[in-house]
């Protein structure tokens, strides 16, 4: 936890040039080269992106994101377990999902902010990282090689699963 | 490292140190904001430039490859360039001691000449009938006025010795020991005349009103380098942040709020954004418009450089703006002795008729192409709000918080307009 706080502060009062240094930084870019979004990307670019990618924690219970709430960014668990739930019509929790280590969440949000289709809920100690729209935007802007690598395999990602849920309703058939 | 979950007690016991730290937080930033209040306008322009000069940072390092390092020192020196020519420009403005007692004494004249023309007075002191309804009230003010520029017998002796002229200082024109004169001679009257209300009036300034205090300059350039070094630095820092100050701070909201929080920055962002460019460009376009067209009526080309700096920069001031522009205007064309028009009409006469055309046309400019274009009525505010605005920051920050009101206001309506809005769709409100 100290050491945390403290790559934090460094972060903010380091030399305010040196972002490449950044071993917080580094830690993430290393992380993203497991998550099929970021697959493509080169080490410096995956660098570019580890510096736009927010740290966060979770306690159990917690909520990443609610059902219903506008869709904003894609959340990357680094370590713990979260459950994708939806309300029940007797008001209870549909578990749909479990998702741990190196497994992603809410990739839909880096398109629009339509309403989530379900909810987000620790179920354990979480650390997660979170990408969101409008960083990938600016990325569109300013380094659009990067930003088209994400949104290529952001394609592929919703293709496949498209197909899968096609599969599931209609057999193997169609 | 992951925590474990925390205990009740844990949690409470959490939530009144942050609780405590946060009163005491605010208390000394209140403590701050109140006695550092001479360091705000600069760190607020530095920071204000440095937002403004983002997207030239991102256009020069991303989109043309230019080493971010470099890209921040061009912008740095392209920003201090800038200072130094508007100093240079109001330190070339303004008078030395020659020149002010030689503008006090054009003034004293012109007005007491404009006066007796306006009013129609004539030799038996009739006058017209502007003068039988507010001469009287106005003479009063006009001995009041004539008092302040009165030369004090110093400064008198020092105006007949510049008038000779001295090193590379020419002689005095004719015309103005004539303007000199006459000013003696309007004194002596006013002196003789009956006691007036104002015992103010009858007075001659002493001998230390007259003179500048020369060690007091020394001490105003400290004060003012003390009080402005720190803009360059904001200026510096804040362009040099790639994001980190945001994460810092968005890593202590709590995470129920993350999301909206983040929305609600970068929408907020966006919006002061446009609208900080917006105003900039706005005030640039204006200004132009005042150079270009006081310089065909006939303005030096400096003085229309400075008075269309000075109608700039006060768009950001609406309704005074304008007023403020058409003052610094009349205030050249009042003492001006020739001009140098393109178009043959105006002289030095009617020079006021072009200044009141060129703000008549840059304030149609102004309403009909250029907030249209560039602010695209974004962030319209009510009249009510501005008037408000603008006389309750003049009353608190003075001409400075006047400047300041209009985006101040503008900035606060798209923040709060858009953390409602967001609020509201994240269902925390």
């Amino acid at each position: 936890m100290s050491s945390e706080k403290e790559t934090k502060t460094n972060n903010f009062w380091g030399n305010i040039f040196s972002r490449d240094k950044d071993t917080g930084a580094m830690s993430t870019s290393d992380f993203l080269e497991n998550i099929p979004v970021f697959k493509e990307l080169s080490r410096r670019e995956r660098k570019r992106v580890a510096a736009i990618i927010y740290d966060r924690t979770y306690e159990p219970g917690e909520f990443m994101f609610e059902k219903e709430q506008p869709g904003a960014a894609m959340f990357m668990i680094k370590k713990g377990q979260v459950k994708i739930v939806a309300p029940s019509k007797q008001g209870s929790e549909i578990e749909l999902a479990t998702i741990s280590d190196g497994q992603f969440v809410g990739e839909l949000a880096l398109l629009d902010d339509s309403p989530r289709s379900a909810s987000a809920k620790a179920a354990a100690p979480t650390q997660a990282l979170a990408f969101f729209r409008t960083d990938l935007n600016k990325l569109l802007d300013t380094e659009p090689v990067i930003a088209s690598k994400i949104l290529r395999e952001l394609a592929i990602i919703i293709g496949k699963r498209l197909k899968a849920t096609n599969e599931q309703l209609y057999g193997k058939d169609v | 490292m992951i925590r474990t979950e925390k205990s009740p007690a844990q949690k409470r016991r959490a939530y009144l140190l942050f609780g405590t730290f946060a009163a005491a937080f605010i208390t000394v930033l209140v403590y701050l904001f109140v006695s550092l209040r001479p360091l705000l306008l600069p760190a607020v322009i530095g920071g204000l430039a440095a937002f403004i000069s983002k997207p030239i940072l991102d256009f020069l390092t991303k989109k043309h490859g230019m080493h971010r390092e470099l890209g921040i020192f061009l912008i740095l020196g392209l920003f201090i360039g800038i200072i130094a020519v508007v100093i240079y420009v109001v330190q070339s403005a303004l008078p030395d001691e020659r020149d002010k007692l030689l503008l006090r004494t054009r003034i004293q004249y012109k007005i007491n000449e404009r006066f007796v023309s306006f009013m129609g007075i004539d030799s038996t002191g009739e006058g017209n009938i502007l003068y039988n309804f507010a001469g009287k009230d106005l003479a009063k003010a006009l001995v009041s006025v004539n008092a302040k520029l009165t030369l004090s017998p110093h400064e008198r002796d020092l105006f007949l010795s510049y008038a000779k002229g001295s090193g590379h200082n020419p002689p005095f024109d004719e015309k103005f020991m004539g303007y000199f004169q006459v000013n003696i001679a309007n004194d002596q009257k006013r002196l003789a005349a009956p006691v007036s209300g104002d015992p103010e009036a009858r007075s001659v300034p002493s001998e230390e009103e007259g003179q500048d205090a020369g060690e007091s300059k020394i001490q105003l350039l400290a004060h003012v380098i003390e009080t402005w070094i720190l803009m360059p630095f904001v200026f510096l820092f804040l362009l040099a942040d790639n994001g980190q100050i945001k994460r810092y701070l968005v890593g202590f909201v709590p995470n129920k709020y993350f999301e909206v929080t983040l929305i609600v920055m970068d929408k907020a962002n966006d919006a002061i954004g446009n609208y900080l460019r917006g105003i900039t460009l706005e005030c640039s376009l204006v200004g132009l418009t005042f150079v270009f067209f006081l310089w065909i009526i006939g303005f030096e080309i400096k003085w229309a450089i400075i008075v269309g700096a000075i109608a700039g920069i006060t768009t950001a001031i609406p309704i005074v703006g304008t007023i403020i522009g058409f003052i610094a205007g009349s205030g050249y064309a009042f003492l001006a002795e020739e001009s140098c028009s393109f178009i043959p009409f105006f002289t030095a006469n009617n020079l006021i008729i072009g200044v009141v055309l060129t703000v008549i046309i840059a304030h149609l400019l102004d309403n009909a192409v250029f907030q249209p274009i560039v602010l695209g009525g974004a962030v319209s505010l009510h009249p009510l709000v501005v008037i408000t605005a603008i006389f309750g920051a003049s009353l608190l920050f003075g001409p400075i918080g006047m400047l300041f009101a209009v985006p101040t206001i503008a900035i606060l309506k798209v923040f709060f307009s858009t953390l409602f809005k967001e609020l509201k769709a994240y269902s925390i409100i």
